[in-house]
């Protein structure tokens, strides 16, 4: 019995339907990100949870009773809007301490509740302030301070970070994920970032057009993608169209472009696929040792890392190089490229 | 000392034109209000604080005082409980209601005041269309005396000041973020709830700005009082009108004025500093 389940629920605007027969199940405790693009259907997906807006069709269920049409203040879910939604009228503790007055608990003890909360996302000093007075990423502390104040049964966070620069939100997000993990609540995130979402969940539900794309570990589905669009939206891939020219056990032959690939997997003998390969998957080596040749057309150095673009006959190929502190290859120079069998994979025809 | 000259020519023609138009009567109906009037001599230049006393002392004016500002905070009160639901209604309507709704709230505005409260004559007169249809329908006997009282004068003042509120409440409301009453329900807070402790207070600049207008607005109303409150129920400007063209005692009348003008400005500075104190650390 999950905690959280969503069942065949859909969402249909007008002609448009922006949720399409979606289940998920969501466990105590877990954290699970909603990861697409815009338009995927993810902030619709966190509103019928929340209880903004209602399924057309499907159930939704939190601790095995059915919520499908609860009121919004009945769900108990603390929620972290994207504008932070913060009440500009009160003061930071004044906004911690709403969801408790609502709750009607006793003014001590609100005190206490607020000030450890306040304490946790460490904006103790800043209490009576305005949010006006507030950085970006303080306001987002008070908003997240404001929804798990509460002890709600579910935290749904929406593209929480995505109004931070950079450097904070890699801050945020170890932050976040620490926050999450101490008070142990059950968590949504909805993001476009697919960093963040692998940073952050346990499980990321990839959606597009409405429906769930895939669902596992964030480790798991990019490895192990399944198909392009996630492959794509997960990180970059090298892809290639070919055609099966052979098939032996559990590798096939394919020819993309007059090149001959191994590649793990089945298709059958004669069929059009696409495979692909991800660029840190791609090693150098030396011109003729390598499964082609290719010629570098440009390296940009990135710090931890050196991004080339090659040009080969099977066409432009991305790689990427950890710095392993000494000089690599430089634009011009003719190169081998090679990349072990099992790290290319069979999409279906793109 | 050039790159000076250019914003003095620029805002030059304003300022000419503020100085004739604005300055010169003001100053003018000030140094007339100290002067003296009696029937037989006609104005005469003894200067003193004479018309000012007058109206101080006597009880007739107080209750004119009175009655005007009672029907200004009335009207203002009026206009924030109907505006206020009003603009925020308007601002959850599509495009095209809300089009269609503004024109309607805006209306009043573009007929002129004197045709405009002719027609609440039309309807509220003795023979008017709301009596003709009561005594035709037989709940009442005879007609309800609705013109020349303090009730005409409000409502005629509060269908055409409350545009004046929805377009106030509306500009601070589109400075709402529409998430925040998510926010608030989603932490348990009722619809009632909601609307009290979070949207109401952040729409209260709007509210004050508009009472503001609404009050000042009010206060030296005249058509409408004059029309449909008659001789009998004057207010402050009606009463500046009477003794300046019924009693031509133009100095009394440049007193009640500067009076009102005083009054209003003292009232208008005042809260306009008090709204400023309480939002400036919460609103930018």
């Amino acid at each position: 019995m999950s905690f959280l389940s969503l069942k065949n629920v859909s969402k249909q605007y007008g002609d448009s339907l922006a949720v399409q027969d979606f289940n998920l199940n969501v466990e105590k405790g877990e954290f699970i990100s909603l990861l697409g693009p815009s338009g995927c259907g993810k902030t619709t997906t966190l509103n019928m949870i929340a209880g903004f807006e209602e399924p057309t069709t499907g159930t939704i269920e939190i601790s095995g009773k059915d919520m499908t049409y609860a009121a919004p203040n009945t769900r108990d879910i603390g929620i972290v809007f994207q504008s932070y939604a913060l009440f500009p009228h009160m003061t930071v503790a004044e906004n911690v301490g709403f969801g408790l007055e609502m709750r009607r608990v006793g003014k001590e003890e609100r005190r206490q509740r607020v000030l450890e909360t306040l304490e946790l996302v460490r904006l103790t000093q800043f209490a009576d302030r305005f949010p006006k007075a507030l950085s970006g990423g303080q306001r987002q502390r008070v908003a997240l301070a404001r929804a798990i104040v509460i002890k709600p049964q579910l935290l749904l966070l929406d593209e929480p970070l995505s109004a931070l620069d950079a450097k904070i939100r890699e801050r945020m997000q170890i932050e976040l994920r620490n926050i999450q993990h101490e008070v142990g609540v059950t968590t949504i995130l909805v993001t476009h970032d697919q960093a963040e979402a692998m940073a952050m969940s346990d499980r990321i539900a990839v959606m597009n057009f409405g429906r769930m794309a895939r669902l596992g570990a964030p480790f798991e589905i990019y490895e192990q993608p399944g198909d392009l669009f996630t492959s794509n939206f997960l990180g970059s891939t090298n892809m290639f169209d070919g055609e099966v020219s052979e098939q032996a056990g559990d590798v096939v032959m394919v020819n993309c472009s007059g090149v001959e690939l191994s590649v793990q997997g089945n298709a059958a003998k004669g069929s059009k696929i696409t495979v692909g390969v991800r660029p840190e998957k791609i090693a150098l080596v030396e011109a003729g040792l390598g499964l082609i040749d290719a010629k570098i057309k440009t390296r940009i150095f990135m710090g931890t890392r050196w991004a080339y673009q090659l040009e080969s006959s099977l066409g432009t190929l991305d790689v990427t190089l950890q710095n392993a502190g000494h000089e690599v290859a430089g634009e011009g120079v003719i190169v081998g490229v090679t990349w072990p069998r099992h790290a290319i994979r069979i999409f279906a025809e793109g | 000392m050039k790159r000076y000259l250019p914003p003095y020519l620029l805002s030059g023609p304003a300022v000419i034109i503020f100085v004739i138009m604005l300055a010169v009567p003001m100053i003018m109906t000030f140094m007339l209000s100290f002067k003296s009037f009696s029937f037989y001599t006609g104005i005469t230049p003894d200067y003193g604080w004479h018309n000012y006393l007058e109206v101080v002392t006597d009880s007739y004016f107080h209750e004119i005082f009175f009655r005007t500002y009672a029907i200004s905070i009335g009207v203002t009160l009026l206009c924030a409980l109907i505006g206020a639901p009003e603009a925020y209604i308007l601002n959850r309507m599509t495009k095209a209601w809300r089009s269609m709704c503004l024109l309607a709230i805006l209306g009043p505005l573009l007929i002129s005041v004197i045709v405009r409260t002719l027609g609440w004559a039309l309807l509220i007169g003795n023979n008017g269309v709301i009596n003709d249809a009561l005594l035709l329908l037989g709940v009442i006997d005879e007609p309800l005396r609705m013109m020349y009282t303090t009730q005409a004068i409000v409502v005629a003042l509060v269908h055409v000041l409350v545009p004046f509120m929805v377009l106030s409440v509306w500009t601070t409301l589109q400075k709402l973020d529409p998430q925040v009453e998510n926010a608030s329900m989603s932490l348990g807070a009722s619809h009632f709830t909601t609307m009290y402790r979070v949207v109401l207070p952040q729409i209260m600049p709007g509210i004050l700005a508009g009472s503001l207008i609404v009050f000042a607005l009010t206060a030296s109303a005249f058509a409408t009082p004059s029309i449909l409150g008659g001789r009998a129920l004057k207010v402050v400007a009606t009463t500046a009108y009477d003794e300046y063209l019924n009693t031509l005692n133009w100095p009394l009348g440049a007193a009640i004025a500067t009076i009102l003008l005083i009054a209003n400005i003292v009232v208008v500075m005042s809260y306009n500093k008090y709204v400023e104190h309480k939002y400036a650390a919460v609103f930018d």
